[in-house]
């Protein structure tokens, strides 16, 4: 899967590639999607519907939380599951990949950080032409 | 305390319920579940919130969604199967209406 890396608080949020498992759970028999950029995880009967479902689950996440609530962007999946993604990785097993487009609205005015403009200047007549020298924080 | 293990859709839902959680409508099969249902009629989707998927309500939802939801949301796993022991509901049945009482003629 693929998207635009997006900057935000000096963080990249999105990166371009995401990093997903597919396993069967032992315990159900259903087929687990792990998303493991955002540690988000789903299930489908099969393989197919477990892809799919975790391609609607990673995309209303990613775009209600880039709104709403960025440090539910923050959450990566645990170390071992990383490992495991890795060593498949490695063996160059065939892979899925697919494009996800994600449609993404900036987090309300309000949501951002406040800006506060000071400005001092000396008094009319006494600046002595040093007026420049004001400061502005 | 115990551990957690594979539920029932229904049960799952109902349990989350149970834990002050709001379960946004869903958009073609996904929804958002966050944190607190808050006050008045309407939550706040600002705060600790993540998407699932539905599914039939005697299909299984798996150990490693449940952790995924709690993760998010900053549930503590205790409470929740604590919240899921004490419900009164039978597990066989967690979807199914209440009895009705007969009605003698």
């Amino acid at each position: 899967m693929s998207s635009v890396a997006i900057p935000l608080d000096g963080v990249e949020i999105l990166p371009k590639v995401l990093s997903c498992l597919l396993t069967k759970d032992a315990e159900t028999g259903r087929w687990i999607g792990h998303c493991l950029d955002f540690d988000i995880v789903t299930s489908g009967l099969n393989q197919d519907s477990a892809w799919s479902n975790m391609k609607e689950v990673v995309r209303l996440h990613v775009e209600q939380c880039f709104t709403n609530w960025h440090p539910g962007l923050k959450i990566r999946a645990k170390q071992d599951r990383w490992d495991i993604f890795e060593s498949l990785e490695k063996s160059e097993m065939p892979f899925r990949q697919d494009k996800i487009e994600f449609d993404l609205v900036a987090p309300a005015v309000d949501d951002l950080h406040a800006l506060w403009l000071k400005a001092l200047a000396p008094f009319e007549g006494s600046c002595h032409g040093k007026i420049e020298t004001a400061q502005v924080q | 305390m115990g551990k957690l293990k594979p539920l029932k859709y229904s049960r799952f839902i109902h349990v989350l319920c149970l834990m002050d959680a709001y379960l946004a409508p869903e958009q073609h099969g996904a929804f958002m579940i966050y944190q607190s249902s808050g006050t008045g009629y309407f939550p706040t989707p600002r705060g600790p919130q993540c998407a699932f998927h539905s599914r039939g309500k005697d299909e299984w939802v798996t150990v490693p969604e449940i952790e995924y939801v709690l993760s998010h949301l900053r549930y503590s796993a205790k409470v929740f199967i604590e919240t899921e022991a004490a419900l009164l509901i039978p597990k066989d049945t967690a979807s199914t209406p209440p009895i009705q009482p007969h009605l003698e003629k």
